[in-house]
């Protein structure tokens, strides 16, 4: 089988999986799912009329095909708190999020690259020191600690920025972005001392390469050396780390969005959770776990682009 | 904890390089104090850490209350130290767990091989499939918060990266002339696991495990930030930093506070966990 | 720009490398001097570790500044220091005037960049071509080394390429902004013996045509026998025997050249001679004694040999580093 169709399909076999994993945890864990949405007051009438509604009287295994058959069509079914389709809550609350995700991701690597080659051309030297033990210190901070730091700095101390609360696009980009930076600098701020890590080993591996001597050879001014030779065949590791980073980048917007008040998914997530909303709950762990898987799978495939000895092996052989 | 933090001591003392031993100090004095105080917590005369005393609400630090009052009066000192208490054994105990069924998880494939390892790297990577935190919430939420379930959830995710140190150093001692040895004299599968392989195993294991306590304590936290770990009104560093956040701008320190100790704590052990590291497996030290 | 008559091309006075290793300084390159004029070739010939690849390497700034090594001497070339140019002249010359092959094509060619783009790399910063002129003059070059289909080629990356097609390709580029002098750094140790000779063929027809000055660095005198006019023998970081090629082949000095000789095979050989090999190994550099590097290992060594370092001594246009140089009548000079 070719390498592209075999990865397809353990793509689409990892999917099943994860939401039948999804669907488990959310399904069979102790306790009455009727009771953990009704609560201890229930009457027995109330909860065998929710249980019929939700179809619980059925093995759980045809209840996930039911499920997984809407979910194919595009219905992940209804919050059973406000009656609201999951998805529309989801797509309402998706572009928040990636623009919080991919903020921090454009804020870390903005920081991570030119810190690593920097870092790269003088190994040992001052900068050197000082990015890694700035690396190591950023790094021993949770988040959730970093956005508290971050607003009391900016906000409370010298009012910059807003604390907390989300403009749309639509009222103003500037509006829009000053309430993205504190949440998007709270993930980027730490996810940037992985990256240059990576990114700098990998440079000062590839910068030991006969190539570097040649590119250098010809005349190469020592930047162009570094930007047009190093950079792109000592950043495979980076896009790996990337892609692996996403799940913890998804983890904390979950936090962030919290902390800064955004209208994000993860937010939705949160809500459904302290609401008990099962189905809201169940569709947004689903619609989180396999965009994750996805992205990862897109990520791999990023890869064959940006190395040409990948490509030749998957695809011509 | 302490004798996992003196066997450090005494690996860093014979340690290749001198000029580590008074870098260690500083970091290492910290942790020793963490867990003296979390464990002796009951004794050393601390108020009860959820006693409220409304009256005294969001006192500055003073001689009275070291480090001040939250928001409900109570005294920051001793939920810190008590705070201390919940990191300590979640971040213990949760690696311990995921180690002990990943790592029996990840000697079996490497060890086996075959249809073993396929089940077990596709166990290991639909688990990976999940954002961790997304994960870990998704469990409590339903199993109930207490200590015990967050310890539980948290261990739960500690299961694949456990699974897979232990593969990738099984698969490298499996061949190697000492296990074949071992095999022609006809020794059992578990006696060879047991008596050969686990042995070497446990090195780059407890370097591991190092790490993956400093993980933990930041995932408890995140936890109890969000209201989803440990259940009020038990003191945990997480939690109070979300109580803080409240008051951000008129007691700012009943946030950073909590966040500060548990920054030097994090700070501390990812220093002396990349010093072992360093130790068991200088090849991995650059990332 | 060209330099007078008798202004060799490079020039080369007492150059000398040191690392500093965990066991102390290490001295790679030790005092070498040497000449070329334009339009000849230099064989620089030892075994690996004698310093022929760091003392070339230094001269041309690859090896210095950053990688912790210690540079000294004079190198002329036209008769400018290149050593003290500014980064930004020096960079200027090395584009320009000066070429190098290195030893394995597999891995001096940047595996993630396009052969046409490598090539064309200095005639856009040196030349000032834009993007479709270097192009096109990459796509010549690449036909200038004898690569079949070179449109075709030029948008490969390397790893489609065998060995010897990418030694080509390193030559292309190597040639591209029309040198004066070309370095081949053991040009053909890591190929099939079946493409070392075309690429040797290339290098010298490249050479002949172009009128380009070539240093040629080999471990295999065979291979500098043929290719190069003048030879200098390298041991432990020392230049120990210089000569025209004819000479050192006809009449060694140097017992070391003499034991290399002997370690070849020749055709006027009777069938199933037995190849000599110089017992021993080259000393530790790290830990240099008093006496003649090569004295551990030599057939003719004396006391002499063991308390005094011999000096290269130059006389009737060769030079030799021995207190009991071949083929002289004993204490005299030839």
């Amino acid at each position: 089988m070719p390498w592209l169709a075999r990865q397809l399909v353990r793509l689409v076999v990892v999917l099943f999986c994860v939401t039948l994993l999804t669907y488990m945890i959310v399904n069979i864990l102790p306790g009455d799912v009727a009771i953990v949405i009704l609560g201890n007051l229930a009457t027995p009438e109330d909860i065998a009329g929710l249980r019929a509604d939700l179809g619980l009287d059925r093995p759980m295994l045809v209840r996930y095909f039911d499920w997984l058959g809407s979910a194919l069509s595009g219905d992940l079914g209804r919050s059973y708190r406000n009656g609201e389709p999951v998805v529309q809550a989801i797509v309402d609350r998706l572009p928040v999020s990636l623009q919080l995700m991919v903020m921090a991701q454009v804020i870390a690597l903005g920081i991570a690259i030119p810190v690593a080659l920097l870092a790269a051309r003088r190994p040992g030297g001052l900068f050197d020191r000082i990015s890694a033990s700035a690396a190591f210190g950023f790094l021993a901070m949770p988040n959730f600690m970093l956005g508290i730091v971050l607003i009391y700095l900016f906000s409370v101390s010298f009012d910059l920025l807003p604390a907390t609360g989300f403009t749309p696009v639509s009222e103003g980009l500037w509006d829009n972005l000053e309430s993205m930076i504190l949440p998007s600098l709270t993930l980027g701020l730490i996810e940037w001392t992985v990256l240059m890590r990576v990114l700098r080993s990998d440079l000062l591996t590839t910068l030991k390469e006969d190539f570097i001597l040649l590119a250098r050879a010809k005349g190469l001014p020592p930047w162009r050396v570094l930007l047009q030779h190093a950079l792109r065949p000592s950043s495979f590791t980076l896009i790996t780390i990337l892609g692996l980073n996403i799940g913890g980048l998804i983890g904390g917007a979950v936090i962030v969005e919290q902390i800064f008040a955004l209208p994000g998914v993860g937010r939705l997530l949160l809500g459904g959770i302290f609401n008990r909303d099962l189905i809201l709950v169940q569709g947004t762990v689903a619609f989180i776990a396999v965009g994750f898987v996805v992205i990862n799978f897109l990520v791999d495939m990023l890869y064959a682009v940006l190395d040409p000895r990948v490509r030749h092996v998957r695809f011509r052989s | 904890m302490s004798a996992s933090a003196a066997k450090v001591a005494a690996i860093a003392a014979t340690g290749p390089r001198r000029r580590w031993r008074w870098a260690l100090a500083l970091p290492l004095g910290w942790l020793l104090l963490v867990v003296f105080l979390a464990i002796t917590a009951d004794w050393i005369g601390l108020p009860d850490p959820s006693a409220q005393e409304l009256i005294l609400r969001r006192k500055p630090p003073s001689a009275e209350f070291l480090l001040g009052t939250d928001n409900l009066g109570r005294d920051m000192l001793s939920r810190v130290i008590y705070g201390a208490r919940t990191s300590l054994i979640v971040g213990i105990c949760a690696p311990i767990l995921g180690f002990l069924v990943g790592g029996a998880i990840g000697m079996s494939a490497g060890y086996f091989r075959g249809k073993v390892d396929t089940l077990a790297v596709g166990f290991i990577d639909i688990l990976l499939a999940f954002p961790s935190l997304v994960l870990a919430l998704t469990f409590t939420a339903y199993l109930g918060q207490s200590l015990f379930n967050v310890t539980l959830a948290l261990g739960i995710l500690s299961i694949p990266a456990a699974a897979r140190v232990a593969r990738a150093n099984t698969l490298a001692w499996a061949n190697r002339d000492f296990v074949l040895a071992a095999r022609t004299i006809g020794a059992s599968d578990w006696r060879i696991l047991t008596r050969e392989i686990l042995p070497n195993l446990l090195p780059p294991m407890f370097a591991f495990w190092l790490v993956a306590i400093s993980v933990i304590i930041v995932a408890e936290g995140a936890l109890s930030f969000l209201g989803l770990g440990i259940p009020a009104p038990q003191p945990s560093w997480g939690g109070m930093i979300a109580d803080g956040r409240e008051a951000l701008d008129v007691a700012p320190y009943t946030a950073l506070i909590p966040a500060a100790v548990m920054f030097a704590t994090v700070l501390s052990l990812n220093f002396v966990g990349d010093i072992v590291r360093n130790m068991v497996d200088p090849r991995r030290s650059a990332l | 720009m060209s330099g007078q008559p008798n202004t060799p091309l490079l020039s080369v006075r007492n150059a000398e490398v040191s690392f500093s290793t965990a066991r102390g300084p290490l001295r790679a390159v030790d005092g070498v001097s040497f000449d070329l004029q334009e339009g000849r070739t230099l064989g620089i010939v030892g075994e690996s570790g004698s310093g022929k690849s760091v003392l070339v390497r230094s001269l041309i700034g690859l090896v210095g500044a950053g990688s912790g090594a210690g540079v000294a001497g004079q190198v002329l070339f036209e008769g400018r220091d290149l050593r003290s140019l500014s980064p930004r002249e020096f960079r200027q010359v090395l584009g320009t005037e000066i070429g190098i092959v290195f030893q394995d094509p597999m891995t001096s060619l940047n595996p993630v960049m396009k052969i046409g783009r490598q090539i064309g790399e200095g005639l856009r910063l040196h030349r000032g071509l834009d993007s479709k002129a270097a192009a096109r003059r990459a796509v010549e070059l690449l036909n200038e080394v004898g690569i079949p289909e070179p449109e075709r080629r030029a948008g490969q990356y390397p790893h489609e390429m065998s060995g010897g097609m990418r030694q080509r390709v390193a030559i292309a580029i190597a040639i591209a902004c029309a040198p004066k002098l070309l370095i081949a750094d053991e040009p053909t140790t890591a190929l099939d013996v079946t493409v070392q000779r075309q690429i040797l063929d290339l290098l010298q027809g490249e050479q002949r045509q172009r009128g380009m000055a070539m240093i040629l660095i080999t471990h295999d005198l065979g291979v500098a026998a043929g290719r190069s006019d003048d030879i200098m023998v390298m041991y432990a970081g020392r230049a120990v025997e210089t000569a025209a090629t004819r000479d050192i082949f006809r009449s060694p000095r140097m017992p070391y050249t003499e034991a290399l000789l002997r370690s070849l095979p020749r055709l006027t050989d009777p069938t199933h001679t037995r190849l000599s090999a110089i017992p021993g190994r080259p000393p530790d550099l790290a830990r240099r004694s008093g006496g003649c590097a090569f004295g551990p290992r030599c057939l003719y060594r004396t006391e002499r040999c063991d308390a005094e370092q011999p000096r290269l001594t130059r006389g009737g246009g060769r030079g030799y580093a021995c207190f009991h140089p071949r083929g002289v009548a004993p204490g005299g000079v030839a």
